[in-house]
Parts: C-alpha cells; sequence; structure tokens
C-alpha cells in the first residue's frame, strides 16, 4: 500500500501531508493508528494538510473525527487546504463545526503560536 | 425518449477494490456532462452502499462479490448494489447518526454516517431482498 501520508515538524506542530488522493474505507483504519500512535508519542499540536485528498467516504471522515477525539482535550488538530467537495461533506455532517479548517498550511501553523 | 443504458461492474468483496467503483461512476457521470460536484455526491453514495455490502453482510470476508448496477435513464440515475450475505440488521440503520452540531467532540461518533449520507443525498432509497440478494437501490434526479 502507498504511503498514506508525509510528516514533517514546523517547531513544536507536527505537519501531515496526506499523499494519497482517497481517505477511504479501504485506508481509514491504518491512517486512524499511525495518527493515533503519533499523538500517545507526544505529538500535541497537529496540522493535517489535505490538499491532495479528492474523495473521503464516511470511514475516513471517522478516522479524523477519531484522531480530533484522540487529541483533545491536552492538544489541538487543525485541517488546512481541504477540497471544495470536501469541504461541503464536512458542512453537509456538520462536522465542519468540530474542526477548525484554514486555507493554507502557513495559517494553520501561525494558528498554534498566536 | 431516449433509451435507458445500464452497465453492471462485479467486485471482490475487498475494501481496497472500492476505488473501481467509483472510477466507473465517474465515467459514466461524465457521459452525461454531470458537474464534477454532482458526480461526487453519486459516487460517495455508491462507495458508501458497498462498503456497507463489505462490512455488515460480508464481515470483511474478501472471497465474496458485490454488484452494482448503474443505469442512465434521460431523467436520472439509478443504482442498484445487490450482494448475498447477511441482511443489514435494522439496528445499523437505527444506530446512524443525525448530522447535528455538537458541542462536545466527546458526543461526536466516530461511525454510523454512511446510511444517513445515502438518505441525505438520494432522492429515493430502497432496501430489499430479491433473487436471494440484498439489494439496495438508490436513485437520483439528473435535473
Amino acid at each position: 500500500m502507498a504511503q498514506l501520508f508525509e510528516q514533517t515538524h514546523e517547531g513544536d506542530v507536527l505537519v501531515v501531508k496526506m499523499s494519497a488522493d482517497r481517505l477511504d474505507a479501504a485506508v481509514a483504519e491504518k491512517f486512524k493508528e499511525a495518527m493515533h500512535d503519533e499523538i500517545e508519542e507526544g505529538a500535541k499540536r497537529i496540522v493535517l494538510n489535505m490538499a491532495s485528498l479528492k474523495f473521503m467516504d464516511s470511514s475516513g471522515l471517522g478516522a479524523i473525527i477519531s484522531v480530533l477525539k484522540k487529541i483533545r482535550p491536552d492538544g489541538e488538530m487543525v485541517l488546512c487546504e481541504i477540497g471544495d467537495m470536501i469541504q461541503k461533506l464536512l458542512e453537509l455532517t456538520r462536522m465542519h463545526k468540530v474542526f477548525r479548517v484554514y486555507d493554507t498550511c502557513e495559517e494553520a501553523i501561525r494558528n498554534f503560536s498566536d | 425518449m431516449a433509451e435507458e443504458k445500464s452497465v453492471k461492474m462485479v467486485i471482490h468483496s475487498d475494501l481496497k477494490d472500492v476505488y473501481l467503483i467509483d472510477m466507473l461512476i465517474e465515467s459514466l457521470c461524465s457521459i452525461v456532462h454531470l458537474p464534477d460536484d454532482r458526480s461526487f455526491w453519486i459516487k460517495l453514495c455508491a462507495v458508501e452502499a458497498v462498503n456497507n455490502c463489505i462490512i455488515h453482510a460480508y464481515r470483511k470476508e474478501t472471497d465474496h462479490e458485490v454488484e452494482v448496477i448503474f443505469t442512465l435513464a434521460p431523467d436520472r440515475i439509478r443504482i442498484e448494489v445487490r450482494d448475498t450475505g447477511l441482511t443489514i440488521p435494522e439496528k445499523i440503520i437505527e444506530e446512524s447518526v443525525d448530522f447535528q452540531d455538537a458541542d462536545d467532540i466527546s458526543e461526536v461518533s466516530e461511525n454510523g454516517r454512511g446510511i444517513v449520507l445515502i438518505h441525505e443525498i438520494m432522492d429515493t432509497v430502497e432496501y430489499v431482498r430479491k433473487d436471494n440478494k440484498n439489494c439496495l437501490i438508490m436513485t437520483k434526479k439528473l435535473f
């Protein structure tokens, strides 16, 4: 299976850039477990860059909800560079009220230093 | 009046193969010049329906078949998803989450949105048993 994401650090912010163009039921569990591992290893501030994603199903959505539940309340994960349809999916499921979303990765990282 | 055209695709009950369904649907939607945003929702519903077959009807066993019949009519799209597994119990549908604002992340469910999405997006949804198969039949008007 192709690598799901790449990660870099900007200070104490973990930037996770999705590599795949789909976050669906085939990979959702693997993604969730990998992100939970990052949190258990100490990540408290995560920016999830979703620029590559063209498709996400309810399992993919469930996976990012799971990561948010895992990191809060001691930490925070924000989303950035999400496509129009992924944004509409968040809105349809009312999850746009739950996730903080930024247009760019730079804005998302800056949010943590403000 | 233009005639209906149908395409049938059969995949193994493996979540890794579900992307083939939305590749097919994307191609078919382009035939009727459906905008990308509308084809996204139709693909999503087909994928959710097939995921449900694999996860609930076949319990993730990969040696079964899922049939998807995609029909283009002049005024609507019809998708029928068939499996020979367990009939999805009503409790799966009853436990599906409503799309409501949540104040506290701990109250937000991780699962149960697939069936709700299908009902929200499609115009008609029917789950029936015929020819010893479970059939989820969904339609969406084109205009």
